[in-house]
């Protein structure tokens, strides 16, 4: 009997263990179901929601799609550089995550421009020196605002509009968003918010852990 | 003296004690000016500089910062800012009606728009300002409303300074 206990203990202690050992990000959006043919036969299959192909400048002037992206896991977010309320907030929390990730070469920071016509190349590049970030490391794209406000709404889930009643003339959401190599939505975050931000880095270090054999 | 009678004044003044002590360390930080001022103006001053507090929090501290640290090469600082406290009465224009074009703060060349904030009154403007110039290592002292109306008048027409 005893020695039954003692075997459930250890069970018990495997078991926790292995569940915090395998702590994995959910994969967030809704998935889609499609009927596929293995063998003849009709499955059905799900598939993840995923980041949609598209191709914008950086502040280099160069191209960056999700190739450009391929083989890193990335922070998204949607932002104007003249923006008076909460991007330079949002700014700051991107600059402590750049800073706290220095030496990861598998993280990048994506930052899209909703405000593209004003946000050239050439006021992004400025932008970004000024923040002292490099574009190795950090993008800051700039595009059709459509093609731009199509991607946030459909495939990073966030919403920006242009509003003359928003301060700057742009109602846009705070979110960082967190991408997994597949082009997966892996976490939400409110990129005001210094705790959420915390969470967002703990994260990161969850996620990076995926891929680490 | 009955032991009561006796716990009582000796707590009574260990309170005194404490406001006494509390009361110089606050002014500590507080310079001559502080020390100048009379009982009124001081109440002002301390209202002001709690109103502003709430005040910068809600319209500067986004892009300024909790601290009034700035953004990186982006943003000015406030926090012992030379180009701030050099005129004080500029700056009172620049809140309210916003700038544009660069400027020189401790020596660092920025030039991001700041937006005009046209919907705070003069005692909204004369507490942020009380506040910023006495936080983070400024000190300059009460501005008051009254100081707040006679700058608005002489702010030049043009929004960039």
């Amino acid at each position: 009997m005893r020695v039954c206990n003692l075997l459930i203990g250890v069970m018990m202690l495997l078991v926790v263990s292995c569940t915090q050992s395998v702590e994995r990000l959910p994969v967030m959006g809704r998935s889609q179901l499609v009927e596929r043919e293995v063998n003849g036969k009709t499955v059905l299959d799900t598939i993840p929601h995923t980041i949609a192909d598209f191709k914008f400048l950086n502040q280099d002037s160069s191209w960056v799609t999700n190739q450009t992206l391929e083989g890193k896991i990335y922070v998204a977010d949607f932002f104007f550089t003249s923006c008076p309320s909460i991007c330079p907030i949002m700014k700051s929390q991107l600059i402590r995550i750049y800073k706290e990730f220095e030496g990861e070469d598998d993280l990048r920071l994506v930052s899209y421009s909703i405000d593209p016509q004003f946000d050239t190349v050439g006021v992004l590049r400025e932008y970004a020196q000024r923040l002292g970030v490099s574009s190795d490391r950090w993008h800051f794209l700039t595009g059709d605002q459509d093609e731009i406000y199509e991607l946030g709404e459909s495939s990073y889930m966030v919403t920006a509009a242009e509003d003359e009643s928003a301060p700057g003339g742009f109602l846009h959401s705070g979110a960082f968003l967190l991408i997994d190599k597949e082009r997966r939505v892996r976490g939400v975050y409110d990129g005001t918010v210094e705790e959420q931000v915390n969470t967002l880095m703990g994260d990161i270090r969850v996620l990076l852990k995926e891929y680490v054999n | 003296m009955s032991i009561k009678s006796r716990l009582i004044y000796f707590s009574l003044l260990l309170f005194s004690g404490t406001l006494l002590f509390g009361c110089s360390s606050n002014t500590k930080e507080k310079s001559d000016f502080y020390e100048a001022m009379d009982h009124r103006t001081r109440t002002r001053f301390r209202q002001y500089m709690i109103l502003g507090k709430g005040l910068y929090q809600q319209h500067c501290a986004n892009c300024h910062g909790q601290e009034g640290e700035g953004l990186e090469r982006l943003i000015p600082p406030l926090a012992k800012s030379d180009y701030l406290m050099a005129e004080i009465d500029r700056a009172v224009c620049q809140i309210t009606n916003g700038m544009k074009g660069e400027i020189v703060v401790n020596g660092v060349t920025y030039n991001q728009e700041m937006p005009a904030n046209k919907e705070l009154r003069a005692l909204e403007i004369a507490e942020i300002t009380t506040y910023i110039a006495n936080s983070w290592g400024n000190q300059r002292g009460l501005i008051s409303s009254k100081n707040v109306q006679e700058f608005l008048r002489n702010c030049t027409e043009s929004p960039s300074y």
